[in-house]
């Protein structure tokens, strides 16, 4: 279990992400006017700037932008993981989000397609990590 | 006098703080260590300032009222920018005093960061839940992956910055890191964050730094030459957040475009070019976007000794945050004021005529200013 500091789930404007994290999806406002999709969580569209918006559930699917290495321990609650990779990930929908790719560093590239997927951080608090929509391997 | 000589402006004190005199300084302390050493440095007292701006660490310390009240001051004019890289500051006091608010304006800086901790090393919502320790190290692990996938970059190609920037260290008695790094011995560094080094990264140090600025009329009374300010640009790309492209600061071009029109200069005019550069993979990215490499070129471009001492364009010739210290942009105005003083010593770039400084707020702001010594 996570030592370190959890999102506030009662943050009226966020949890909706949140919660979604923790039921295994990836859920972001989109603009009922432009249809823009936007993270962070905003009460307007920052395209068209109509209020609102509905929380939609994403696809889960993007595309590795850039992507860091931790070969070494830097920090006691990652340590047992390195060597890790944490990609910047652009969604399809639009938004770019950090994840950490569950595959091997050296199978990782620019431009991949990758696929959400989701774990318990702690009691009713998820967290999507990321791995390669096909393994290269195979 | 024709109105652009009118309303021009120029830095005519410096001063930097880098010790502290009593243990337990603040960030207030080294800025203030800092603006008595400027205002001894432009020959003037206090009371011949009547403007105040400030600039704020990401930590929230060295604001206008704080300052305003350990200077002493009643100034006619005084604010804050709570972001840093001193190009900012000074187009705003370039603007104070254009506009008459005030006719000599102070502007400080001060961090204790180095023995409090970094500024940096903090993270957005749960961004730390995926692992990604240190923000400023994971940043730059990303880009120049980036870079890398985009131009075929070897890890020999980001080295180049580091090395190019401790040999003008070298240079420089001032400057923190002093040891010889070639770029064998940066290959053979193990990896911080990978593709990165920890050449590749600033450290945290505390400091302050000020500069005193007035309108060229009142500069040319002041004990040494005047340095202009010839031209200035922004960006504020802050609608544009969900684009990762950001990232890589193209956006950079469009601002040294609009910074050498207003000053009716060319690229070929800049002798000496200061890049702000947490990180070394900044460098590379923004040679480019200004448009003094080749996409993709700025390592060998680096590397093949074109911005080292006798070089066509000298860059970051103090050492920069990499190997002078970190001060967020605001030694590189001193090395530029310094260098168009001539007073550099074995660094000092020959006939030197226009400098330029090029800085990004965590990619969403960026600014240009390009300066003269009002000979
Ligand atoms: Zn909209």
């Amino acid at each position: 279990m996570t030592t370190l500091p959890l999102p506030d789930m009662s943050d009226p404007l966020a949890s909706p992400h949140w919660q979604a994290l923790s039921q295994g999806r990836i859920a972001m406002q989109r603009c009922g006017a432009c249809g823009h999709v936007r993270w962070p969580a905003a009460l307007s569209c920052p395209e068209c700037l109509t209020e609102g918006g509905e929380w939609n559930t994403l696809s889960g699917r993007g595309t590795i932008w850039g992507y860091a290495v931790y070969e070494t321990p830097l920090h006691p609650e990652f340590a047992g993981l390195c060597p890790y990779a944490v990609a910047l990930v652009h969604l399809e929908e639009g938004p770019m989000i950090h994840g950490r790719m569950l595959d091997p560093p050296e199978e990782l590239d620019c431009g991949l397609p990758v696929v959400a997927v989701f774990e318990q951080l702690a009691d009713g608090i998820g967290i999507a990590r990321f791995r390669l929509e096909q393994s290269r391997g195979s | 006098m024709d109105p652009a000589a009118q309303h021009s402006v120029a830095i005519v004190g410096i001063g930097a703080a880098t010790r502290q005199a009593v243990p337990g300084w603040r960030a207030e302390d080294y800025a203030l260590a800092a603006a008595r050493a400027a205002l001894a440095d432009a020959g003037i007292d206090k009371s011949q300032v009547n403007g105040l701006v400030t600039c704020k660490t990401l930590s929230g310390a060295g604001g206008d009222i704080v300052m305003g009240r350990a200077l002493g001051l009643n100034p006619a004019y005084s604010a804050t920018l709570d972001y840093g890289t001193c190009n900012f500051s000074i187009h705003l006091a370039a603007m104070v005093i254009a506009a008459g608010l005030a006719d000599t304006v102070l502007l400080t800086y001060g961090t204790d960061q180095g023995s409090r901790g970094g500024d940096f090393s903090r993270y957005g919502n749960h961004d730390i839940h995926h692992g990604m320790v240190d923000a400023i190290g994971s940043m730059a692990a990303l880009m120049f992956r980036r870079y890398q996938y985009l131009h075929g970059a070897s890890e020999a190609d980001l080295g180049a910055v580091a090395v190019a920037q401790r040999r003008w260290a070298l240079l420089n008695p001032d400057a923190l890191h002093r040891e010889p790094l070639t770029i064998t011995d940066y290959l053979a560094e193990p990896h911080y964050i990978a593709p990165v080094r920890p050449s590749d990264i600033a450290g945290f140090h505390d400091g302050g730094a000020a500069l005193i600025m007035t309108s060229l009329r009142r500069a040319r009374d002041q004990p040494h030459v005047p340095v202009r300010l010839a031209g200035m640009a922004q960006t504020a790309q802050l609608g544009n957040l969900a684009n990762p492209d950001n990232y890589e600061r193209r956006w950079m071009g469009d601002v040294a475009d609009r910074a050498l029109a207003t000053a009716g200069a060319k690229r070929s005019d800049v002798g000496l070019l200061m890049i702000q550069d947490p990180a070394s993979v900044w460098v590379l990215q923004m040679l480019e976007a200004l448009g003094f490499a080749e996409p993709g070129g700025a390592g060998a471009m680096i590397a093949a000794g074109e911005t080292a001492l006798g070089g066509k364009l000298p860059l970051n010739t103090s050492g920069g945050h990499l190997s002078e210290r970190y001060m967020w942009g605001w030694f590189h105005i001193l090395e530029i004021v310094r260098q168009l003083r001539g007073a550099c010593g074995a660094r000092q770039v020959a006939d030197l005529h226009m400098a330029m400084h090029a800085s990004t707020m965590v990619a969403q702001k960026g600014s240009v200013s390009l300066f003269e010594a009002a000979l």
